[in-house]
């Protein structure tokens, strides 16, 4: 900030930190515009917009219910992100300067949101317009959500047979159970969303017809393009395309795998598939990844327990060629894997052909990525190498048809496609009510980004780590992650140095409405020195 | 920074959601439901304005049985010194109580004794006008009716220019303070209800913003109209008031009204001498400065009562104040000092000339409180006013619905320049500190003792300080751009007041308008409104005079 005239002056907004939330209501209604928060870096990095400073703060004060409301403002579904966000938060935070470890902000929302009661639906002022959302993954259930909390009739479309998308039908249920899932998206049926499933868009369902049908489309697909390898043997009997195999063990049906099994790719589907083949029976399970292990795409945490569960991770090696023998596969052959990327960072493997390695398997599990499938899309939206949309709006070059999810950008985080939808939604609901799809929604929140926490509120008190079924027991697929229990949870939060507060310009004028609204007492005016 | 414009239609605008603003928008609702009404609020609408936390009476209430329209008109003319057109406060008068009642009914809270009877204190020289009221929420229950009515308010937004298409106004650009979004709004009719000057001249504690009346009023309304073409008037009415020192908060009708007693620094007695701001201000200039209010003498529950008021409504912030100086009234005093001189049609008589249908003279535009005149309205002028404005532009609409054309030049215009504004990222000086200067040199030049020199310095400094602004000053980033265009309107309005002073050649209306090169007042030559109107270069100001209007 530039020395001015005013900023030479004290402030005379005094904040109690350890009451403060950051939720911004004081500067929300400060009349003078005398007010801005710092935001702190983990809010700063949630594609969402949640609060997770101002949870975590009520975890400390022991006003749950409040950091449940927290959480549930900025999205209705904590028990899924508090399994399976993949924490861009944790990665910001400010507490890793202090002692090399993040404070657990999402098992801290777990913490919150296992013991929270139903989420209640919330009342909704009726707008008779029908929208519909194509795809119940992450990104479409936003959607769904928000536009229904806008009034709209939505119709929620997906080609399975129930909603999740990627959560219930990839992420196995040893990270997300089944009922935590349900649990979270019982609240769009209790709102009046209604889902339609068995309905694929380009078969069931056609663009123009649904274009006809509604005031607006939400396209929220996805990324199913398999990825192909081309290389012999890539279609026997036993190598399964990750996505289909963990399909096969969410319908209570997987394919009958056997003891040796390799695992190709490094990212989550890879990691995911090869712990769920060791609880399916297997005694050897290996995961061969072309990256290197610091550079492989799979969370680190979730590569680590897999390890630790006994799968043999082996870094810098490409597919060469499966061996087949009587239509079933008997092992695979590798090649040194030499660069990843290219100069630029494009996905463009180089490879070392004289060094190669082979391992026996009787089951092989491809986990090499996802493509856009284009011909999902029907004439009009541009669908040549991804489909073009307005980066603020998530409009098409149709105004009424959407984007969001992985459709919009190739394969993201699952927070991201919510935040996404939730984008599509507001701009569904601006465009049907007749207000502009760009106000006020690029820039000029009253937000600080460049600030120092106060550093001295670093208590010590070591990472509590986050409580876990022990090995002998990951037999079957409970869920291997426990929930803190309120000692660990209170523990943890208090690592936290609650960076982000409210802070003042120097033009204010006492009237006290930031601290007739401040919802935790936590904001006090004093009188300008000068004045006093 | 790109200033993207977006475009909203409405059948009335409101420019300023503050206490005549938030009125207008309800009445306008109530007048018709089905018609779209837009709020401009540079703040926030929940608590902008003078009323975040309410006010302690509404000065101006003509209660059946007690009082009368006509008494008021007496009463208040001679507190403006004939300068005062009878049929506008008439009017004001004969509708305030059952506007008051209105406000009743919707939950704002007028005490009363256990017969049913409202406080009324006098306040003006003839008759008991001034219904006590004690609601810190009268402006969030406002903001809150005018919401569920369905008004639609951008917050955030501050009113640039009017838009005028073939002699009326039809509508207005807004500029977002946020984001530099500009707000292009299509209506029918617009009501100015932006309020006065309150950052004019610098008040002596020395904070920019510690002045007495609502600091974010910066005469936008009055720049507005002026450079549309309407006609203000009262520029010359450089007020100030006497109350509490530094903080420059109020409690003299709640005190003295109770029987505390006004001291001179020497303990002389002037309680008794029926003392108004103006002569106190007299007093204070008598060297006998400064004065004192005390209320030892009182009874406990008089004491407690007055702080029950004082601590609750209006400026609570008071109480820490008095506890921080430890000053309690049951044994202390409370210093008085006078404070900045502003501009305000409420507490004062300067605004954009209306009539008694809130009309100025555009067609299509209106005016309300603070920012019109209805001589020393205060708030009862607002709300009542804020209510006809919007009872006229709604009919004013219904007949001269908004142009269906719409000439972007002036939109383009404005963004250029607030291109050319942002692009002043290395300018040596901060908007802050152009901000003291030329507030200071308001003080220095257009506030009394005035004289022909000192006005003609005014309008010389503001003339150097314009250039500065686009030279001199540091712009970064939009919160910059906008206190550049508050700073705008603050200068426009000092060459309006300095010149408009240079016309009133006499003395008049105590020390405010006191100019020794002319130290008589003059009723044969002045007792006339000195008009100011746009001329035909562009930064000329055209003087005229206009008679006092009688009741017919």
């Amino acid at each position: 900030m530039d020395i001015n005239f005013l900023t030479s002056l004290s402030d005379n907004i005094r904040i109690d930190r350890d009451k403060c939330t950051a939720c911004g209501r004081c500067v929300e209604v400060c009349v003078l515009d005398n007010l801005r928060l710092q935001l702190s870096p983990c809010r700063q990095a949630c594609p969402i917009g949640m609060n997770c400073q101002g949870y975590i703060r009520q975890i400390v004060r022991q006003k749950n219910e409040d950091g449940v409301e927290k959480i549930r403002e900025a999205a209705p579904f904590g028990g899924i992100l508090s399994r399976v966000c993949s924490r861009p938060c944790e990665a910001k935070c400010n507490r890793t300067k202090v002692d090399g470890h993040p404070v657990a902000i999402r098992d801290l929302k777990r913490y919150l949101t296992d013991t929270a009661p139903a989420m209640k639906p919330p009342d909704v002022m009726e707008i008779p317009k029908k929208v519909a959302v194509v795809g119940a993954g992450p990104a479409g259930l936003a959607a769904a959500y928000y536009l229904r909390i806008s009034g709209f009739k939505v119709s929620l479309y997906d080609k399975e047979s129930a909603p999740g998308g990627l959560l219930r039908w990839a992420v196995p249920e040893f990270r997300l159970p089944e009922e935590v899932l349900d649990r979270d998206l019982a609240i769009l049926p209790a709102m009046g969303v209604e889902f339609h499933g068995n309905r694929t868009l380009g078969k069931e369902l056609r663009l123009e017809d649904l274009e006809k049908k509604y005031e607006a489309v939400i396209l929220a697909v996805g990324c199913y393009g398999r990825t192909r390898l081309n290389i012999p043997g890539e279609d026997a009997a036993d190598v399964f395309p990750a996505l289909e195999f963990m399909k096969r063990v969410r319908e209570k049906q997987p394919p009958q795998i056997g003891e040796r099994v390799v695992v190709v790719g490094g990212g989550n589907a890879a990691v995911d598939a090869a712990q769920t083949a060791l609880r399916l029976g297997a005694k050897k399970v290996h995961l061969v990844s072309l990256e290197k292990r610091e550079e492989m795409p799979a969370f680190a945490w979730s590569a680590a327990e897999a390890e630790e569960e006994g799968v043999m991770i082996q870094n810098g090696w490409g597919p060469k060629e499966f061996r087949v023998q009587g239509g079933k596969v008997k092992g695979v052959a590798f090649k040194k894997c030499a660069a990843v990327g290219d100069a630029e960072g494009c996905f463009c493997p180089s490879y070392d052909e004289k060094t190669t390695m082979d391992l026996p398997a009787d089951t092989v599990i491809l986990a090499i990525g996802q493509k856009l499938d284009n011909s999902l899309l029907a004439p009009g939206v541009e669908a040549s190498s991804g489909v073009e949309f307005d980066p603020v709006t998530f409009q098409t070059k149709k105004a009424k048809i959407l984007v969001a999810g992985d459709l919009s950008r190739g394969p993201k985080s699952i927070v991201e496609a919510m935040g996404q939808g939730k984008e599509a939604a507001l701009s569904v609901k601006r465009l049907l009510t007749g207000e502009d799809l760009y106000y006020e929604r690029e820039n000029g929140k009253p937000y600080e980004r460049q600030f120092e926490p106060d550093w001295n509120r670093a208590k010590k008190q070591a990472r509590v780590p986050v409580p876990q079924i022990p090995l002998s027991k990951r037999k079957g697929f409970q869920e291997v992650a426990k929930a803190y229990s309120k000692e660990e949870a209170l523990a943890e939060a208090e690592r936290c140095l609650n960076c982000g507060i409210p802070f003042g310009l120097r033009t204010c004028w006492f009237c006290l409405p930031c601290e007739i609204e401040c919802p935790e007492e936590a904001l006090y005016v004093e009188i300008p020195y000068l004045l006093r | 920074m790109q200033f993207r414009e977006s475009h909203v239609r409405a059948d009335v605008l409101i420019i300023g959601g503050g206490s005549a603003g938030a009125m207008a928008a309800i009445r306008a609702k109530d007048a018709d439901p089905s018609q779209k009404v837009v709020v401009f609020e540079k703040g926030h609408i929940l608590y902008s304005g003078c009323i975040a936390r309410g006010m302690d009476a509404l000065n101006i209430v003509a209660v059946p049985g007690k009082t009368t329209a006509e008494l008021y008109v007496e009463s208040n003319g001679l507190a403006c010194e004939g300068i005062m057109d009878e049929p506008v406060n008439h009017r004001m008068a004969a509708r305030s109580w059952e506007m008051m009642k209105r406000l009743e009914n919707w939950g704002v809270f007028f005490p009363q004794d256990k017969d049913g009877n409202y406080e009324l204190l006098q306040v003006h020289p003839k008759g008991k006008f001034c219904l006590s009221m004690k609601e810190p929420e009268l402006k969030t229950i406002l903001a809150k009716r005018l919401l569920n009515l369905g008004c639609r308010v951008f917050n955030r937004v501050m009113a640039l220019e009017l838009i005028v298409e073939n002699g009326r106004v039809a509508g207005a650009i807004g500029i977002n303070v946020r984001t530099g979004e500009l707000v292009v709004c299509h209506a029918g009719a617009v009501i100015l209800s932006s309020g006065g000057t309150a950052r004019f001249g610098l008040p002596n504690n020395g904070y920019l913003y510690g002045v007495y009346d609502f600091p974010g009023n910066t005469g936008d309304g009055y720049a507005m109209a002026f450079r549309a073409g309407a006609e203000l008037t009262g520029f010359e009415y450089t007020l100030n008031y006497y109350i509490i020192k530094d903080i420059n908060a109020p409690l003299l009708y709640i005190t003295l009204t109770r029987g505390a007693h006004l001291l001179t620094a020497m303990d002389g007695h002037l309680e008794n001498n029926h003392p108004s701001i103006k002569s106190m201000i007299l007093e204070h200039r008598k060297d006998m400065s400064p004065l004192r209010i005390r209320m030892k003498h009182l009874p406990e529950d008089k004491i407690r009562e007055i702080e029950d008021i004082l601590f609750s409504t209006e400026r609570p912030v008071q109480q820490r104040f008095f506890e921080g100086r430890g000053v309690n009234f049951r044994t202390g005093d409370i210093e008085l000092w006078p404070t900045e001189y502003y501009l305000c049609g409420g507490h004062g008589m300067t605004g954009i000339f209306v009539n008694e249908k809130a009309e100025t003279t555009l067609p299509g535009l209106y005016a309300a409180g603070d920012v019109s005149l209805v001589a020393r309205g205060h708030l009862s002028g607002a709300f009542v006013y804020g209510e006809i404005a919007a009872e006229e532009a709604t009919e004013y609409n219904r007949k001269n619905p908004a142009p269906k054309s719409f000439d972007p030049g002036r939109v383009e215009a404005w963004r250029a320049d607030l291109t050319r504004r942002a692009e002043q990222t290395s300018g040596e000086v901060s908007i802050e500190e152009f901000e003291y200067k030329t507030r200071r040199l308001i003080s220095d030049y257009c506030t009394p003792p005035k004289n022909t020199y000192k006005l003609n310095m005014a309008l010389w400094w503001m003339e150097r300080l314009r250039k500065d602004l686009r030279e001199k000053v540091r712009v970064r980033g939009v919160h910059d751009v906008f206190k550049a265009l508050e700073v705008e309107n603050i200068m426009l309005c000092a060459r309006l007041s300095a010149t408009a002073s240079e016309e009133r050649k006499e003395s008049r209306w105590g020390f405010w308008h006191y100019r020794p090169d002319y130290p008589k007042k003059d009723d044969a030559q002045w007792l006339k409104h000195i008009m100011l109107k746009k001329g035909a270069a562009p930064e000329e100001i055209r003087v005229s005079h206009r008679p006092i209007a009688k009741m017919a």
